[in-house]
């Protein structure tokens, strides 16, 4: 299983010398010529049981000829050891993994400063999280799927950490979305995109209130659409320790969401491809109090107090005190879900095949010095707004070892 | 050969009731006459419509949904009853209400004078709304009724007829989404009118 994903190639970035090949083709094994940053960052630490040599072998060749780190099990199946992490759903079942192949985490950051940015943004391993349905009925213009019937298949995986500072002030996330819909819409992205406002975050349960959390990194950072709604100190005061009927809400409280307005467009700024997936997070391992130190709280601390000790998400402790990196913690992140929204595709002219810069923009017919391959369906879908669905919310990753940071 | 009379009363009929005059009134115009039977007609109708979209990606199902009509015109003979009609029809899917409205003109053919038996064609426009979706198109209308005399003038029956429409487009807030889109109805209902 590990072999398959040290050749497997994301099909959404073939060379240039592959233009030609369909899409849908399996991809073929590309020979490493180096590693990524994003290779080999993970390291064991606290409960974790796996050695490094073991994660690192879960791998893919990037069309770059790079060695990333992919998807992996949050148990290693032969060896029986814990990575203490785990990246969503198994992407194997999903109808487009043939055509996407294993996907390289980290490979817009991996080309951010070589297409042009001035400065790197780097993530870690943790956060890369994936997400996919088969056959997905969409809700169309609105109106369900009374008028129009429209399934897609949809892969996507984000990189969304919820466990660190980073998200308070750091905009540039990477997304890897791939959609295939029977009305002929589809396209697959990989990018950085920007995420609201960099240094500012959205609080949670008043998406009214912006609130200014520092210095993004890299601070020239570009504004995005969407919005980073993250749990503030105010909603965990509202919500869990002062409810007005006096009955803690953690779910509501505790929620991340990720609201993405994340393009692709060609050199003079016309839109190929637009997309508008809210990424949730359900008991994240942080929330933000501009009190405590970088604005970084825990909610497991919540459990500490005696009047929540058997509360809500406290119960499962039963009263024991752990650290918010335990995996008896039930503050890890592992219930997300996505809202597929908004898929948009402005390229019945062609051609499919596009190159962009690692954040989407600049797309040309011919690669250049970093540039991201990127397909997009010979379409247009001006009108239908296909989205509406929700895909994940019944699932939950959480497994032996499972611990934040997650 | 049809009278004479009965040609021009037609053709001022239709005119006339193309201008939306209520049924009721062009009845009541007819039966002031006092001429014996009258050359008028009108009926309103209840009914259960099945509707469906067709394209390449519609919704497969038929939406079912009650629908109401009208019709009203002159006898181009003894046989022949033409005029104009309208009908609407709704159903709700997955909360969206969907509605469907036609209108045109309409020609009823008694094959055998004296019998109940009638066959309906029409030709005009249907239109489908859904939200922000919408459709519009000329819409040929086939059917089959059979006419239940009461007292006088009077009559009930059912009827069973077949609407298509065929190469329009769909739009969605007023840009077209789909190209090629027919729309098919079935209805069958009771009517009530005066001949």
């Amino acid at each position: 299983m590990r072999k398959q994903y040290a050749i497997a190639v994301a099909a959404a970035a073939l060379s240039a010398g592959c233009d030609d090949e369909p899409v849908t083709s399996t991809p073929a094994p590309v020979e490493a010529i180096g590693d990524a940053v994003a290779y080999g960052i993970w390291t064991p630490t606290g409960t974790d049981t796996c050695p490094a040599t073991v994660h690192d072998q879960y791998s893919t060749v990037g069309p770059d000829g790079l060695r990333y780190p992919t998807w992996h099990p949050p148990v290693d199946p032969e060896t029986g050891c814990r990575f203490g992490h785990e990246h969503g759903r198994d992407p194997a079942g999903s109808d487009l993994s043939g055509a996407v192949g294993a996907i390289p985490f980290g490979y817009a950051n991996q080309h951010l400063v070589e297409g042009g940015f001035g400065a790197p943004r780097n993530e870690d391993h943790v956060g890369h999280k994936v997400e996919w349905e088969n056959d997905l009925l969409m809700s169309v213009g609105g109106a369900g799927s009374a008028v129009l019937s429209v399934e897609c298949d949809v892969l996507v995986k984000m990189h969304q950490g919820t466990h660190s500072p980073d998200a308070f002030t750091n905009n540039l996330h990477e997304v890897a979305y791939h959609i295939r819909c029977s009305d002929g819409t589809g396209f697959s992205a990989t990018l950085l995109t920007p995420i609201g406002t960099p240094g500012e975050l959205v609080v949670g349960c008043d998406r009214g209130v912006h609130l200014t959390a520092g210095t993004a990194s890299p601070d020239i950072s570009p504004d995005g659409g969407g919005k980073r709604a993250i749990p503030e100190a105010r909603c965990i005061r509202e919500r869990i320790l002062e409810p007005e009927d006096g009955r803690p809400r953690f779910d509501s409280a505790l929620r991340e969401s990720w609201e993405i307005s994340a393009s692709l467009r060609r050199e003079n700024g016309r839109v190929l491809a637009s997309f508008n997936p809210y990424f949730q997070v359900m008991d994240p391992s942080r929330f933000y109090d501009e009190t405590a130190g970088s604005g970084l709280a825990r909610p497991i601390d919540l459990c500490y107090r005696p009047e929540l000790a058997e509360a809500d998400r406290c119960e499962s402790l039963a009263g024991d005190s752990v650290a918010w990196d335990d995996p008896r913690s039930p503050f890890k992140g592992v219930r997300r879900f996505v809202d597929i929204n908004g898929n948009r595709v402005r390229n019945a002219d062609g051609p499919e095949v596009w190159y962009t810069d690692a954040l989407g923009r600049n797309g040309r017919t011919e690669p250049f010095p970093g540039s991201i391959r990127q397909w997009v369906a010979l379409r247009d879908n001006v009108g239908l707004d296909i989205g509406g669905r929700v895909i994940g919310r019944d699932r939950d990753y959480d497994a032996p070892g499972v611990r934040a940071p997650n | 050969m049809i009278p004479r009379s009965y040609r021009r009363r037609s053709i001022v009929l239709v005119v006339a009731a193309g201008t939306l005059s209520p049924p009721s009134v062009l009845s009541a115009q007819g039966r002031g006459a006092g001429q014996g039977p009258s050359q008028w007609w009108w009926s309103a109708s209840a009914a259960v419509q099945g509707s469906r979209l067709t394209c390449d990606f519609c919704d497969p199902d038929r939406d079912f949904g009650p629908s109401l009509g009208f019709g009203a015109g002159a006898y181009a003979s003894p046989r022949l009853r033409v005029g104009v009609d309208g009908s609407w029809a709704t159903s709700t899917e997955e909360g969206t209400r969907e509605s469907i409205y036609a209108a045109g003109f309409v020609a009823e053919l008694h094959p055998n004078q004296g019998s109940g038996l009638h066959l309906v064609g029409g030709l005009g426009w249907a239109g489908y709304r859904a939200g922000d979706f919408s459709y519009d198109a000329v819409r040929l209308r086939l059917g089959a009724g059979w006419d239940l005399p009461l007292a006088g003038p009077w009559v009930v029956g059912n009827r069973l007829t077949w609407d298509a429409s065929a190469f329009a487009s769909l739009h969605n807030d007023g840009a077209p989404v789909v190209r090629d889109v027919g729309l098919g109805t079935m209805t069958f209902g009771l009517y009530v009118g005066r001949r």
